[in-house]
């Protein structure tokens, strides 16, 4: 069972049907809501900021993917950094994969993806690696060095991001390990 | 997993039946895919049980009412067409705010379906509510007419009916899956269209003069530029009201503002046109951060500018679930021959057409 964590944004169901349509099973949940027998969690996006303070949530150590709001969430409360961005990203963007890591795995190095974010991650954690950058935005894509925790600003699940559905297909298949 | 069609129409099929027992349900069609797949399946349900009505709210396109009751007739439905424009306008007058005006759309939309539901006996609403419907409207991007039950309101006792929804879970593509399975081809090809219609397309306070130009744009917006888009239509604003400098030129301020979404947030702001040269894929993009500092959700781009008047926009999108949009570089030639053509339209001073994406813009523009 896949969780997904909806932090309120408009496309968390999408992610679900997208899960779904991947073949796994699915529960949509608000984030901050308990979390048990989950193989994987996805956290969404939403119209939040975590660039004063982040809500504290715990989570089953098992692979993790955060989205847009969840990829600055999990920044954040593993100790990096989250500030309004100086180039925002609406619609359309091309991103540069810099590490071909497990998520990237099949996808070119430039592929266009879908932003809508108005925050962006300005510092990872310790132990965290980039993989993926734009022109605006220095981390589009970053994992955790041992732990499957990953984190992508643009958005996988909506249709116009080229390749979304694989590189959403990559993580889940690290959930089945 | 593929999505499948026919057991979603099982099973719903099912869950209306037991749901509403021997009782009657009314159905309000607007012709668009989701009231007809989702009138459809109750027909199977229920059959001569459903009361199917048209809502004539006076924001419909040219001969609509007619022509989706003469579909209906040919998949056997029987609709009542029944004429409300006029307690629409008035209801409607010298409100100016978006929100406001699809709430009182709202509002009056239900206090009709609710008398007519009393007068024809039926206890339950049928509605063809899809997911993004709901989401927009609880996330506070957009207030969508037909989302009651999510964000709190109880239709039992407000307006004496209980609602059914059959396809709330699906998605406008997966919509038109079950729609082909039924055989709704006419409304599976259909152009998508608003609850609201035309209203949303006048943006500001309701004008009528804006909306009997808006009228003729629509139809030949949608005859020119069907095959480049999913979605075509055409949005007639007061006029141009300023200019401003941007970093890529100089460009006119219309007189409305439109709705946006930016960073999972509703935005309306300013509608800015720029000069031909703009029209290219990359203007947007350079543009977000001017548009985040400065409230600006649309950027446009001018094809003909007669003088004083209306300003009407063109937009076209390419999607496939309406969550994102894409704008179809259409060639220049073709938009240019459309242009002109509604230029000719008495009232209109300007014709312009929209390169904004979704996000940051929304697809309509109220």
């Amino acid at each position: 069972m896949i969780v997904v964590l909806g932090p309120g944004g408009q496309y968390n169901h999408l992610i679900a049907r997208r899960v779904s349509e991947l073949g796994f099973s699915v529960k949509l949940l608000h984030l901050g809501s308990p979390v048990e027998d989950a193989d994987g969690i996805i956290i969404g996006g939403g119209p939040g900021s975590t660039v004063e303070s982040a809500p504290c949530i715990k989570l089953p150590d098992v692979p993790l993917l955060g989205i847009c709001y969840g990829h600055q969430l999990i920044a954040k409360l593993m100790g990096g950094v989250v500030e309004r961005a100086k180039r925002p990203e609406f619609g359309p963007f091309e991103i540069t994969v810099l590490e071909k890591d497990v998520i990237f795995q099949g996808i070119p190095e430039r592929f266009t993806a879908w932003l809508s974010h108005k925050d962006e991650v300005s510092v990872i954690p310790p132990g965290f690696l980039r993989l993926a950058s734009s022109e605006n935005c220095r981390y589009q894509a970053i994992r955790h060095e041992k732990r499957d925790i990953f984190g992508v600003q643009f958005h996988p699940e909506v249709s116009h991001t080229q390749h979304g559905m694989m590189i959403l297909k990559n993580f889940l298949e690290i959930t089945k390990r | 997993m593929a999505f499948d069609p026919s057991a979603l129409v099982l099973s719903a099929v099912a869950e209306i039946r037991s749901l509403v027992g021997g009782e009657r349900i009314i159905s309000a069609v607007s012709g668009g895919v989701d009231s007809a797949t989702a009138t459809a399946i109750a027909w199977r349900a229920v059959g001569n049980s459903l009361h199917a009505v048209f809502l004539d709210t006076g924001f419909m396109r040219e001969g609509e009412p007619e022509e989706v009751v003469s579909e209906f007739r040919k998949i056997g439905i029987n609709v009542e067409i029944v004429r409300v424009s006029d307690r629409f306008y008035r209801s409607l007058s010298g409100i100016s705010d978006p929100e406001e005006k699809r709430k009182v759309f709202r509002r009056e939309f239900y206090s009709v379906l609710s008398s007519l539901a009393r007068e024809r006996g039926c206890k339950f609403l049928l509605q063809g509510t899809i997911a993004p419907d709901w989401i927009e409207t609880k996330g506070g991007i957009k207030t969508q007419h037909n989302v009651l039950e999510q964000i709190g309101i109880d239709p039992e006792r407000e307006f004496g009916f209980r609602v059914l929804e059959p396809l709330k879970d699906l998605y406008k593509d997966q919509v038109r899956v079950v729609a082909h399975y039924l055989g709704l081809d006419y409304f599976a090809r259909r152009q998508p269209f608003p609850g609201p219609g035309l209203l949303v397309r006048v943006p500001g306070a309701l004008d009528l003069d804006r909306l009997r130009v808006l009228r003729r744009a629509t139809s030949l917006v949608e005859r020119y530029l069907q095959a480049y888009s999913t979605q075509c239509l055409a949005s007639v604003f007061s006029g141009i009201k300023g200019s401003a400098k941007t970093p890529i030129g100089d460009g006119q301020i219309l007189s409305e503002g439109a709705t946006g979404v930016m960073g999972d947030s509703r935005a309306f702001g300013a509608v800015i046109s720029l000069p031909l040269e703009a029209y290219r894929r990359e203007t947007v993009q350079e543009l977000s951060p001017f548009m985040a500092d400065n409230g600006i959700t649309r950027v446009l781009v001018k094809l003909i500018e007669k003088g004083e008047g209306y300003a009407v926009v063109i937009r076209a999108v390419l999607t496939e679930d309406f969550m994102t949009a894409d704008v179809p570089m259409i060639e220049r030639d073709v938009l240019m021959d459309l242009a002109n053509k509604i230029a000719e339209i008495d009232g209109v001073g300007s014709v312009h057409y929209d390169i904004t994406p979704k996000p940051p813009a929304t697809i309509e523009f109220e």
